[in-house]
């Protein structure tokens, strides 16, 4: 049967670092409270200057990758790109990417679901490669979120930070590996986290993130577990057979209370959102660049990718590593 | 109802030989933080099948905060009228809000409602209605909801009573032909010469322009329809008319809202209008003078 595989991780996250305590400095907040609340205590933050941009730490984070799996660029057939903050929107990130790394043959695209937005990308790669469109596929996630949250706004401002990360897969044939996919969006929520482009008919518009915290909290903490039970029966597994849950990073509290539902111990659940706050697309291939690198996966391994998002948007994802 | 609470708290906050009464301060006692009341909310959502929404939230100080609400809001009314005659209608604005008190009745108490009313979004005073659902209902019609609500009563025989914005016979036949038993009228019968409520109340009704009908967020959380006067302009520029509690509802917070509801009320109804909360339904505007109740009947029959 053939399926696909992770062959290839990579990240790249900017140099300059954000503490809790800098955050202290800009609105009324304090080190100890958004510790306790969210587990966070510094994150990333892009520096323009130096040229870090959602365009460069993703064709970074997409060379790590391919590096990783033993790849040359010019094979890749497909470019992925998950972001809600690109540069430019036209053209798109992901052909950025493209002429950055070299990858003359690909198709190369963008799309976005948020948070879910790497978990979205990596079901549309499985689909093309599954019905023999494309081979292999680049797919990354990369946000300057930095630029879109309020620094006056201590609801939002100490959550988030910038990164990118990549994986590359490939179509492989071999019996017995798992895949199973659950995806939901649900539009009518919309708004509880929402950010503003221009438009016509707002002469000002207010162009940053707002959020309705308990309500994206609400809805993750359900939501998560029931879309993870939900892949879970469809591959005839339980949380028993899974070796690691790879969930998205926004709130140490959010895991905590995952685990607690679906009866699983944190040790199963890594995490990296101390030093990283939450990357939105880009959390959990950076996750996953890091477990890999840290000789975490073995190759063989049941793993869950699962992941909620503004749109509402959230999805799971069961495969052999 | 204390039991089953007690174990959610033990499980949630993780607690475990601390004994946990009514009196239990969930901050102070339990050092819970703000995410885990919403977490703890979340899972009495889940066993009591109620939904609390998050403005609510700051009412729980302690175990016995939340005993109250629960029994506030309907759950427990089967259980307060055992044994007795009395009759119970539960007040809903969704199909969600009955469905959990169908379920939650007939699991616990076995029972259903002897009534049921449909208070929409054109109603007077206390709205069952976020600020939100009232604006999308201003452009939406609401009787698609009273058609779903319908499906659950229906199979059931409930007889159903239609709330809010019933103002004219036409209003009435519009609300029967939807399969309604009938309605509840409140707005149409303040400007009788035989209610109750102070001339100069009355009066606030008939001089009121469409616009002068507004939406209040009330001191007891919920959204509420009144007529604008200088007691909601003070009110709106941040002044406070607190002077003593009735200790009427554990849902307000004495220290912190803007004024006494009852106090408002009463001010209103006795007639010192521009010291009082003027609640009204949405047509309130169309009174242009006193009637007698038996015209009214006579209209509608
Ligand atoms: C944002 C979040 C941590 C806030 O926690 P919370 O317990 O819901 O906080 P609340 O908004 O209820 O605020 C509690 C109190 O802390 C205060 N507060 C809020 N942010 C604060 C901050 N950064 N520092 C200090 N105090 C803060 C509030 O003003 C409030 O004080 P009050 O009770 O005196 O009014 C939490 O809601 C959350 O993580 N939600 C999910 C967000 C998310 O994951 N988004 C991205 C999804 S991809
Ligand atoms: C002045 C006023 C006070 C009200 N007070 C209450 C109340 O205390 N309890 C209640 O359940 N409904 C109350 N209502 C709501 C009415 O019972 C009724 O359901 C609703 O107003 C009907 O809509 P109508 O006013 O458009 O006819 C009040 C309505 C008005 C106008």
């Amino acid at each position: 049967m053939s399926t696909i595989q992770i062959l290839g991780t990579g990240s790249a996250l900017p140099e300059q670092i954000r503490t809790n305590g800098d955050i202290e400095k800009l609105v009324d907040t304090s080190d100890a409270w958004i510790q306790e609340r969210t587990g966070i205590k510094d994150r990333r933050i892009a520096d323009g200057a130096a040229g870090e941009s959602v365009a460069s730490l993703a064709a970074k984070a997409a060379a790590r990758a391919l590096e990783n799996a033993g790849k040359h660029p010019e094979e890749v057939d497909l470019i992925l790109v998950a972001t809600c903050s690109p540069e430019y929107l036209l053209p798109c990130c992901a052909c950025q990417v493209q002429a950055e790394i070299g990858a003359k043959k690909a198709v190369a695209f963008d799309l976005n679901a948020a948070c879910s937005g790497f978990l979205f990308g990596l079901q549309t790669a499985y689909c093309y490669l599954q019905s023999g469109i494309y081979k292999n596929a680049l797919i990354i996630g990369s946000e300057v979120l930095s630029k879109l949250v309020d620094w006056e706004d201590r609801g939002t401002c100490i959550l988030f930070g910038d990164g990118a990360g990549a994986v590359y897969v490939e179509t492989v044939e071999e019996n017995g590996r798992v895949w199973s996919m659950v995806q939901g969006s649900n539009g009518a929520k919309g708004m509880i986290l929402s950010c503003k482009e221009r438009d016509l008919t707002t002469p000002t518009p207010d162009l940053f993130i707002r959020m309705n915290g308990q309500e994206v909290y609400k809805f993750a903490t359900r939501q998560v577990p029931l879309c993870i039970e939900e892949a879970l029966q469809q591959a005839n597994l339980t949380v028993e057979n899974i070796d690691l849950f790879l969930l998205h990073q926004a709130n140490v509290r959010i895991l905590e209370s995952i685990a607690h539902r679906l009866k699983v111990s944190m040790e199963k659940i890594p995490k990296n959102l101390e030093t990283r706050g939450n990357m939105s697309s880009a959390a959990i291939p950076v996750l996953l660049d890091e477990c890999n690198r840290a000789g975490k996966l073995h190759r063989g391994d049941t793993i869950v990718l699962s992941g909620f998002g503004a749109g509402l948007t959230y999805g799971a994802c069961i495969m052999t590593w | 109802m204390l039991e089953k609470l007690v174990e959610i708290i033990e499980e949630q906050l993780n607690v475990e030989g601390v004994e946990i009464t009514e009196k239990t301060d969930f901050q102070n006692d339990l050092e819970a933080d703000s995410l885990d009341l919403f977490e703890l909310s979340m899972a009495i959502e889940e066993a009591f099948e109620v939904e609390i929404p998050s403005e609510e939230l700051s009412q729980f100080t302690t175990v016995g905060s939340v005993i109250e609400y629960l029994k506030a809001n309907g759950m427990e009314l089967p259980g307060l009228v055992a044994g007795s005659d009395v009759k119970i209608a539960p007040i809903v604005s969704s199909k969600r809000a009955l469905q959990v008190i169908l379920r939650y009745w007939k699991k616990h108490y076995d029972r259903k409602p002897d009534l049921v009313v449909i208070e929409g979004p054109k109603a007077g005073g206390h709205l069952g209605f976020s600020g939100e659902e009232l604006e999308k209902y201003e452009t939406e019609n609401y009787d698609s909801v009273i058609e779903e609500i319908l499906t659950l009563t229906k199979p059931e025989g409930i007889p159903v009573v239609v709330a809010g914005g019933v103002y004219t016979r036409q209003d009435m036949e519009h609300c029967l032909a939807l399969g309604a038993d009938g309605v509840q009228l409140a707005t149409r019968f303040v400007t009788t010469y035989e209610c109750d409520a102070h001339p100069a109340y009355k009066q606030a009704y008939i001089d009121a322009k469409p616009e002068d009908i507004v939406i209040v967020k009330s001191p007891v959380g919920m959204p509420g329809r009144a007529i604008r006067n200088d007691f909601l302009e003070q009110v709106e520029q941040g002044n406070r008319f607190m002077k003593g509690c009735r200790k009427c509802i554990t849902t307000c917070d004495p220290k912190t809202v803007p004024y006494c509801i009852t106090q408002a009320l009463i001010n209103a109804v006795e007639g010192r209008v521009e010291e009082g909360l003027l609640f009204c339904g949405s047509n309130a505007y169309l009174a242009t003078k006193l009637e007698h109740v038996q015209e009214i009947m006579e209209e509608f029959s």
